[in-house]
């Protein structure tokens, strides 16, 4: 037997509305005078119907599984989709990196720099992605920033007086 | 009516208002930018502008992105927006035959008069629903917020379970922020962050733009779009494009009703009522078996209906306060930073507001005409551009578009996270559209369930025995238990 992606759909589904139910005792009850529910009314009667839901998926999903029988899925990974997960890794990790600076480094410095990295890391030439880098830092500056002045960091820019 | 046209056409709205359908046209034509993403990125502008001009931006730019995505349909086999999905079965068989050129001009004539049919209904029956919907309370709100979700996972394709898991995990979200009638704070896990709730503008952007970005970058497929070429096709003239739209004026005609009202069902949008129009353009049409085969039928019927669905998605939004689609939703939340409040409300105390809104809706069907044939003609070049540098671009103007709401870092961390989720909600097939209906009208459900029950004394029973309430419950209970019951009809048939 072997744990296929939808079955971990709907053991997601069963965690998440465990998870649930574990916080909302934790609430305080409704109000009895005014016949309030109270705050975990809702949230209990969602997790309840996720737990539902994650069985149902569960049972479809062995279901599928006997049907489709064994044996089709290949384990082994080509090269070529091992080096996009990790580029799809790297892009996840640049953006996370981008907004930790956005604020230090400032907007024109870091998003530059973001943009930059992103199409080096897509396979763009350097002086092609440093170019378009520019152009969209100043036109997001332009739109964002002088158009309809939204207060974008300034930086170490901003530190230096520029 | 006539001082709402002079209001809309002063600078200060026409000027933002052209700018955001020129810019419709450029998200719409390209693949990955939905009119939906559009519409999120653009509303952190409006905030800064007066409502009529923040409304006529959205309603613009979706009118010539929900067109524009017909272009790469029609010639790359590629819907720009999830609304072309139906223009591209006969579209690009069109295209293929040498015949794109009448094709796009079917797609650009067809849609603008489809806009235009949708917001003439918009405009007759809108007033008339909301002088209805005044006698809704808290008990008929609660069936109608229940109702656009149920809508949203019956229509949605593929497995039921999923749409439903998506859903609920929207309204778990909704949860999250303080209670409203009790001021308690729900999973805030002690996060200043997270007291006034998750904002479901980020979490959009981040399901449907950087998810589409993380999909592409993790598909091997780099060079697909750079390469791809555009057959040659002889010029249609409009007159032959006239010609060919009087010979099938009953589809046209037909896929508009069907479009505005299934825009005007919460939670079903354009592309629904495109795959929807185009299935009953082929079941009523003489020649069904010429479907599929670049037939004009079956680019007339999905172009039609999309365009029309825009308007009927307005109805709902208008009258009740509840998004027909995600574009809606957007509208509606914007409508409550500009400090309107939609609903029934909306037509007595902002008239003016109105009639201005249904002088923009109906304008622009005009500029749709201009702006779209301008962005046939350009859209060559748009292709032109590597993926990598369009990529790069949508990722950096979904986050610094989050941050514009409200200038938090937060956000644009919701957006990263949303971006992850999503990509691996359609690894499983699960749709993303119920998850956002959820988010929205998660609120709307529990406040109105919870304020219905403290005036019947915590008995569920008069929600049920209102008449309006009753009907809802009816048309629930059947749009919940119709499919079930068809499938295990049709299955002992076939035991």
């Amino acid at each position: 037997m072997k744990i296929t992606r939808e079955h971990v759909v709907g053991l997601i589904c069963i965690a998440i509305s465990i998870v649930v139910l574990c916080i909302t005792p934790s609430f305080p009850a409704g109000q009895e005078g005014v016949n309030l529910t109270g705050p975990a009314f809702f949230p209990n009667v969602l997790a309840i119907a996720y737990i539902i839901l994650g069985l149902l998926q569960l049972i479809s999903a062995f279901r599928a599984q006997a049907k489709a029988g064994k044996g089709q899925e290949s384990a082994t990974k080509e090269p070529q989709q091992k080096r996009r997960i990790a580029i799809t890794l790297e892009f996840i990790v640049l953006m996370i990196a981008y907004i930790i600076f956005f604020v230090p480094l400032g907007y024109l410095v870091s998003t530059i720099l973001f943009l930059f990295l992103l199409m080096w890391l897509l396979g763009l030439k350097w002086w092609k992605g440093l170019l378009y880098s520019a152009i969209y830092t100043a036109v997001i500056y332009l739109i964002f920033g002088m158009l309809f002045t939204i207060g974008l960091p300034a930086g170490i820019l901003g530190a230096l007086g520029i | 009516m006539i001082q709402a046209f002079i209001t809309v056409f002063s600078p200060n709205v026409l000027i933002p208002w052209a700018l955001a359908m020129a810019l419709g046209i450029f998200i719409g034509a390209m693949p990955g930018l939905t009119a939906t993403m559009g519409v999120a990125l653009i509303v952190p502008l409006t905030f800064h502008m007066q409502p009529i001009a923040g409304l006529a931006m959205i309603l613009g730019l979706s009118f010539t992105s929900i067109f524009a995505g017909d272009i790469p349909a029609t010639f790359m086999r590629v819907p720009g927006t999830p609304a072309s999905g139906a223009a591209v079965l006969d579209g690009f068989e069109m295209n293929k035959k040498g015949k794109g050129s009448l094709a796009i001009m079917l797609d650009l004539y067809c849609s603008t008069l489809g806009g235009l049919i949708g917001v003439v209904l918009l405009i007759t029956i809108s007033p008339v629903l909301a002088k209805f919907a005044l006698q809704f309370t808290h008990f008929e709100y609660f069936w109608l917020g229940l109702l656009g979700l149920s809508m949203s996972s019956v229509i949605t394709k593929g497995s039921s379970i999923k749409g439903l898991i998506s859903m609920a995990g929207g309204l778990l979200l909704a949860m999250i922020g303080i209670d409203v009638s009790t001021g308690y704070p729900r999973f805030t896990f002690e996060n200043i962050n997270l007291i006034s709730g998750i904002n479901f503008i980020p979490v959009m952007i981040g399901l449907f733009g950087i998810s589409q970005v993380i999909r592409d970058i993790a598909s091997a497929s780099q060079d697909t779009l750079s390469g791809a070429a555009v057959a040659e096709t002889s010029r249609a003239s409009p007159r032959e494009v006239l010609r060919v739209m009087g010979r099938h004026k009953r589809v046209i005609a037909q896929s508009s009703l069907i479009g505005t009202l299934i825009g005007a069902l919460p939670g079903a949008g354009a592309d629904i009522a495109a795959w929807v129009a185009y299935g009953f353009a082929k079941k009523t049409s003489k020649h069904p078996e010429l479907f599929g085969t670049g037939y004009e039928e079956g680019v007339i019927a999905p172009t039609t209906a999309n365009n029309a669905a825009l308007g009927g998605t307005w109805i709902p939004a208008l009258v009740f306060g509840i998004p027909g689609d995600t574009i809606t939703a957007i509208v509606l939340g914007a409508m409550l930073m500009y400090g309107l409040k939609p609903g029934p409300l909306v037509f007595t105390n902002n008239k003016e507001l109105i009639n201005q809104i249904f002088a923009v809706a109906l304008s622009s069907q005009v500029f749709v005409l201009i702006l779209g044939f301008l962005g046939i003609k350009a859209f060559s070049y748009f292709f032109k551009a590597p993926r990598n540098v369009v990529l790069a671009g949508i990722t950096v103007f979904s986050l610094i578009g989050a941050y514009a709401i409200r200038t938090s870092i937060f956000d644009v961390l919701i957006v990263i996270i949303f971006g992850i989720i999503g990509y691996f909600m359609e690894k499983v097939e699960m749709p993303l559209s119920p998850l956002i209906l959820g988010l929205v009208l998660g609120p709307m459900i529990e406040d109105n369930l919870r304020i219905g029950l403290i005036k019947t004394d915590n008995r569920f029973l008069p929600f049920l025995t209102r008449p309006i309430s009753a009907v809802f419950a009816l048309i629930l209970a059947v749009t919940f238990f119709y499919e079930p019951i068809r499938k295990l009809l049709a299955r002992k048939h076939t035991d």
